[in-house]
Formats: structure tokens, C-alpha cells, sequence
């Protein structure tokens, strides 16, 4: 090989060593700049995300999209759930989202006998869920009540009507202003003559007024237990 | 609105990320677990409306997720060896569901029934259709069993009481069609893993509710506890799960009345509280402000008497005066039309030496006892006089006791009046009192 081939080489390995370095910087600068732009994206995102949790706070999330999520979670009732925990944090969000709107719409849910069986449900769970004073009313009302919304007395011979408003006692029970809680029992107490549900919105108040009583679900878990242990 | 539109934006991605919406399949029953349940269990798909593996409008589509929730629902098994109890085995439901079942079909024959089983055939009716996803399960489990030859015998007790229709079993150690629905209802409460949490808590309430519905002896009954004044009016004396413990008592005179909520002393105008669950240590008087009582607070002294009873599956409050009684009006929130008293009343009672069942009865000044009849609010003369020397009458576990003058408390049995074994001092005042801490369970 000639001297000037290995000029030339030498040459080449250079240009090639200052291209790679100056690649090497170039990715560099466009690295920091695209870092820079993209903790910039993701200020504006976090700020957008935190707008939005704001908006849904103030004004929940549009109904259309509402009713989408209830409807599925209404099917999901009726299947396996190999993460029941990711589920209650699923309808808790889904509470978080109402506006007054779908709290009004989950109290005509509930209130018609010819509704799913399986969205009256959770309906009255999202209410229990909400725990503002619109979900609240909705579900003393549902109770105290003897008619549905279609205006015909609600059949008393139904176990699920019975069910249904039990579960709705146990969410008035669990309002986080325990004062709120007792005075709405209260009421509730005046209204309904059912031995059964009277007697659960009586072991609910007496829960909430002695604090080392067991509560409700711990008093029906005992009992069940002791059914099939 | 622009705020919405935006939320509406990030609300379907974080949509996508929190519910599987995108994924087509979602809810779907898998086709191989579908024909595998067709086979098993001898479907007429053609009567629940054709297959239908995703659309639970379609009926087949309700009766596959019912026998996948059997199939694939799992129990708790840490602890002993509580799945070899039961009527069904807790980890083979599906299984012992495949052995009682010769087919299944939708038909609308019998509207007035939710399902019915004839051989090992059963036939879903619209009620079947239109229950709740547990109570379809509850429903398959409850004609799977029908299939051994457990019948329901007529009801002696609850809302289908007096009606026609054979719908209730003896007992739950009976183990018929609603003892092991009701057992499926209480395993999936206390012990289902995979369930999902409004099916586990519909399940719960279901098994509360049905166990004074379907059994003509009910599982869970309200705990009861006799409360008892010492002579001196000094104390009161509770006796719970076969013990006596004292509690104070308002230092106030006037009659120990039970209520909803415990029991009050009650002077005619207003009622005081008495503590069943603690012992304050403070002797002042606490009105009682939870009760029914609370109904009288503004109420004038001819008021001679007050009630609070359960007579069938209600609840009534009555207030007694001279002449007429007054029943409270609950869907109205409000006292209702008085009725006319054909006597003059002296004190009421909800119990009556010879009677079993509590109720309202009523001591004319002449010592007759009357019954009021609430369903109907008829007054019936019921022949019996109340004893010179008997202070207060209760029912204690379906028996009579009996509060003397001279303060002892006797007992009614078969031989007559007997002192009660229980009672250990002399008492001025009795009555039976609602423990609100848990539930009598009657298993055997
Ligand atoms: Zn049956």
C-alpha cells in the first residue's frame, strides 16, 4: 500500500471519527432540546389532566360518556372478576365523575321496577359511592318512598325491592357526616313500617350512635358464617 | 362548551385505559364454554332466542353467564373443613348442577312462577328473565334441587303466610331448594373471590332478607333480652345469652316500655332512654330522642298509653288514650284516624298470658283484654281478664312470663304458672328489649 493511500485512509477514519462525534453532539443537543420539549408536553399534559379532573369535578363527565361506563359495569355484574379491588376503585372513579345530572338519572333508575335488575344495583352503589347531598336525597327518597316512578306501590312481596333498599339504608349509614347519617335514619324510621327494613335502618342508627357496636355488614357476615361454616 | 368538549377528550383516553371498551370481545361468553354448557346441561337455545355469545338482552346470553358465574365463581378456602359441610359442595357447583339437570328450556307457561322443574326438566319463565344476575343464579341452583325430591310446604310465617301456594321450607337443615339458594347466597357473601363486589353485596342482603321470607322456622331473628327494674327502681337488670347484667336506669317514675330501639322509662309525657350496650357513669336523664317516643314530645297528657309493635311482617306504633287509639300513619309521616275504643281503657301491653304472639292488647278498667288487629284495626274481645296480681305480661323465646305484684316473675308451662328459674331478685318493672349487636342464628 502507498504512503498517500494511508493519508487518505487516515483521512477518512478522521472525517468518519469527527462525523461520529459530531453525530454523537448533535444527538446530544437534539436529545436535551426533545427532553426539554417533551417536560414541556408533559407540563401542558399534566396541566390539561389536572384541568380536566378539575372540569369532571366541577361539572363530571359528559353523560353520553357517563352512561357508556355504567352500562358496562352494570354488565360486568354478571361476570367472573379476578380483581374485585381494581373493580370497587373503578366504580369509586366512576362515583367521583357524576355530576348532579346522573345522580338524578341513577335516582330514576332505581326508582323504576322495570329497570335491570343489575343497573338498579349499582346505581345504588354509585350513589352510596358519591356521598354529596344529591346522592344522599336520592337514596332517602328511594326509601322513603311507597311508590315507584311510575306511580304504582312498590311490591313489598319482591325480595329485591327489599334488597335494593337495604342496600340503599347501608349507604345512607355510611355517609361520611355521621350527624347527616342519623337524622336522615331518623326520618327514615318515621316513614317505613316494613319489619324488615325498619329493623335494618334501626340496627344501622344504633351502630352509628354506639361506636363499638359491630356495624351492619359485620353483624349479617357473622351471622351467614355461622350458616355455612 | 369548551371545558366539556376537552374533558370529554382526555376522559376517552383515560376511558381506554380503565375500562376494557375497546376490546370488542368484552363481556363475551367464549364459544367453546357456551357449546360445552348447551351439552351439559341440554339447552333449547332456540327458546332463549338462539346462541348469543356477547348480547345480554338475549336470553341465552343471561342463562351462559348464569352457568359460567357457577362454573368459574371460586370460595375462600382458608379455614377448616367447611366445604364438606353444606348441602352442595362449595367447589363443585357446577358439577352437581350437570348432575340434576335433564335440560333446560324459556317457556311462559306458569307467569305466576319464576321457574319450575318437572323431572330434571326446567323451564325459565319471563320472572327468570327479569331477575337480577344473582338472583337468575339463585334461581338455577334453587329448581337444581327440586330434582332430589325437596318439595316446599305452605307458609306459616311471612309475607306468602295464608296464601295458597306451597312456597316455603320447614327449616334451613331441611335442606330444600331455598336453603340451598340461601347457602349459595351466603357462601358467595363470606366467602366469594372472584365476584364482583355489587354481586357479592347483593348476595349478602339476599341471604338477610330471604331467611324470614321462605322458612317457616327463620334463620336470623332479631336478638331479644329481657330488661328488668330492681325494686327499689335503683338499677336495671338486662338478661342477655343467659346472663344478667346491671345497667343504670333513669331515676324517674313511670313504666319501662320496649322500643325499637332498646327500651325507655316512660312517665306518660315523655319517654328517657336506657342504656342497654354501656353504663355511662352519669346518672342525668337522657330524653330519648330515637324512638318512637320522639312522636309524643309535643304531645298533650291524654295520652294514657303508647306502643310500639310488630304484628305480621310491619311494624305499627299506637297511642292509647281514655276512649280511642291512634295508629301512627308511616307512608304519610303522620298520626292516622283514630278509632273508637269500645271500653275504658286502662293500660296496654304487648302481651297477654296465654297468648304466644306479641301484639297489642288492651286492659279495659275492668280488667278484660282486648286485642287491636292492625291490618284491619278491628278491637276483638279475646275472653281473657288480666290476673289481679299480675304487674306486666311479656314473651320471652315463646314463652310467657309473667311480672307479679309481689315482684317475682313467673313462668307459663304446660303445668300452669312456675317461678322463673332465671330470675334471681325481686323485680318492680319487665319488659323484652331488641339487641341490636348481632343476630340470632337458628340453624338446627
Ligand atoms: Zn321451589
Amino acid at each position: 500500500m502507498k504512503k498517500k493511500h494511508y493519508i487518505f485512509f487516515a483521512a477518512v477514519i478522521g472525517m468518519a471519527l469527527f462525523a461520529q462525534y459530531d453525530m454523537g453532539k448533535r444527538l446530544d443537543r437534539i436529545r436535551t432540546v426533545r427532553d426539554a420539549k417533551n417536560a414541556a408536553v408533559r407540563a401542558q399534559e399534566a396541566t390539561a389532566k389536572a384541568q380536566a379532573e378539575a372540569a369532571v369535578k366541577a361539572f363530571g363527565i359528559p353523560t353520553e360518556e357517563f352512561v357508556a361506563k355504567f352500562k358496562t359495569e352494570a354488565g360486568q355484574i354478571a361476570k367472573i372478576q379476578n380483581n374485585p379491588e381494581a373493580v370497587q376503585a373503578r366504580m369509586q372513579k366512576l362515583a367521583d365523575e357524576m355530576n348532579s345530572r346522573h345522580v338524578e338519572g341513577l335516582y330514576e333508575i332505581i326508582s323504576d321496577d322495570k329497570s335491570n335488575a343489575d343497573e338498579r344495583a349499582l346505581a345504588v352503589e354509585l350513589l352510596t359511592l358519591k356521598n354529596n347531598t344529591a346522592s344522599l336525597m336520592a337514596l332517602q327518597n328511594f326509601v322513603a318512598n311507597t311508590k315507584n316512578i311510575n306511580g304504582e306501590k312498590w311490591d313489598h312481596k319482591k325480595e329485591f325491592e327489599t334488597v335494593l333498599r337495604a342496600q340503599a339504608v347501608e349507604g345512607i349509614a355510611g355517609y361520611p357526616e355521621k350527624e347527616i347519617a342519623i337524622s336522615t335514619l331518623n326520618y327514615l324510621q318515621q316513614r317505613v313500617d316494613q319489619k324488615f327494613l325498619n329493623d335494618r335502618i334501626s340496627r344501622a342508627s344504633m351502630n352509628l350512635l354506639y361506636n363499638d357496636n359491630k356495624n351492619v355488614t359485620q353483624q349479617d357476615e357473622e351471622a351467614l358464617k355461622k350458616l355455612v361454616e | 362548551m369548551k371545558l366539556f368538549v376537552f374533558s370529554f377528550f382526555i376522559s376517552l383516553n383515560l376511558m381506554a385505559q380503565d375500562m376494557p371498551y375497546l376490546d370488542t370481545d368484552f363481556g363475551c361468553t367464549e364459544r367453546a364454554d357456551a357449546e360445552r354448557y348447551v351439552q351439559d346441561f341440554n339447552i333449547d337455545v332456540q327458546s332463549f332466542g338462539g346462541m348469543e355469545l356477547c348480547n345480554s338482552q338475549v336470553d341465552t346470553k343471561k342463562l351462559l353467564n348464569d352457568l359460567e358465574l357457577l362454573e368459574k365463581g371460586r370460595f375462600d378456602a382458608d379455614g377448616s373443613n367447611k366445604f364438606i359441610k353444606g348441602f352442595v359442595p362449595a367447589t363443585n357447583y357446577y358439577n352437581w348442577m350437570k348432575g340434576e339437570t335433564r335440560g333446560v328450556e324459556r317457556g311462559q307457561d306458569v307467569p305466576y312462577a319464576t321457574a319450575y322443574n318437572s323431572g330434571g326438566y326446567f323451564t325459565m319463565q319471563d320472572g327468570w328473565a327479569k331477575l337480577s344476575t344473582l338472583g337468575r343464579v339463585g334461581t338455577i341452583v334453587h329448581e337444581a334441587r327440586h330434582t332430589g325430591g325437596y318439595y316446599h310446604i305452605q307458609c306459616q310465617q311471612g309475607p306468602y303466610q295464608g296464601t295458597s301456594v306451597s312456597g316455603c321450607d320447614r327449616d334451613y337443615n331441611y335442606g330444600g331448594s331455598h336453603g340451598v339458594e340461601m347457602e349459595y347466597y351466603a357462601r358467595v357473601s363470606v366467602h366469594g373471590k372472584n365476584f364482583h363486589p355489587v354481586y357479592k353485596k347483593m348476595a349478602r342482603l339476599m341471604a338477610i332478607a330471604r331467611s324470614n321470607i321462605f322458612f317457616n322456622t327463620p334463620i336470623l331473628k332479631t336478638r331479644e333480652a329481657v330488661l328488668a327494674l330492681s325494686q327499689d327502681r335503683g338499677r336495671a337488670e338486662l338478661f342477655d345469652n343467659g346472663q344478667w347484667i346491671n345497667r343504670e336506669v333513669p331515676s324517674v317514675a313511670g313504666r319501662l316500655k320496649r322500643t325499637s330501639f332498646g327500651a325507655v322509662v316512660f312517665d306518660g309525657v315523655r319517654a328517657f332512654a336506657v342504656e342497654l350496650y354501656q353504663n355511662s357513669g352519669f346518672r342525668d336523664l337522657v330524653s330519648d330522642t330515637y324512638s318512637y317516643y320522639k312522636l309524643l314530645r309535643e304531645n298533650d297528657s291524654s295520652v294514657k298509653d303508647f306502643e310500639e309493635f310488630d304484628s305480621g311482617v310491619k311494624r305499627y306504633v299506637v297511642r292509647m288514650m281514655e276512649n280511642k287509639l291512634t295508629p301512627y300513619d308511616f307512608p304519610n309521616g303522620k298520626w292516622g284516624r283514630d278509632v273508637a275504643l269500645p271500653f275504658s281503657f286502662a293500660k296496654a301491653s304487648t302481651a297477654a298470658l296465654g297468648k304466644a304472639q306479641t301484639g297489642l292488647y288492651l286492659v279495659s278498667t275492668s280488667g278484660e283484654i282486648y286485642n287491636y288487629q292492625p291490618q284491619n284495626q278491628r278491637i276483638t274481645n279475646t275472653g281473657l281478664t288480666w290476673g289481679l296480681d299480675h304487674k306486666e305480661v311479656i314473651v320471652y323465646k315463646g314463652q310467657n312470663l309473667v311480672l307479679m305484684n309481689n315482684g317475682q316473675i313467673f313462668a307459663s308451662t304446660a303445668s300452669g304458672l312456675e317461678p322463673w328459674s332465671e330470675a334471681k331478685n325481686l323485680y318492680s318493672d319487665l319488659v323484652t328489649t331488641p339487641v341490636y349487636d348481632g343476630f340470632e342464628v337458628i340453624k338446627e
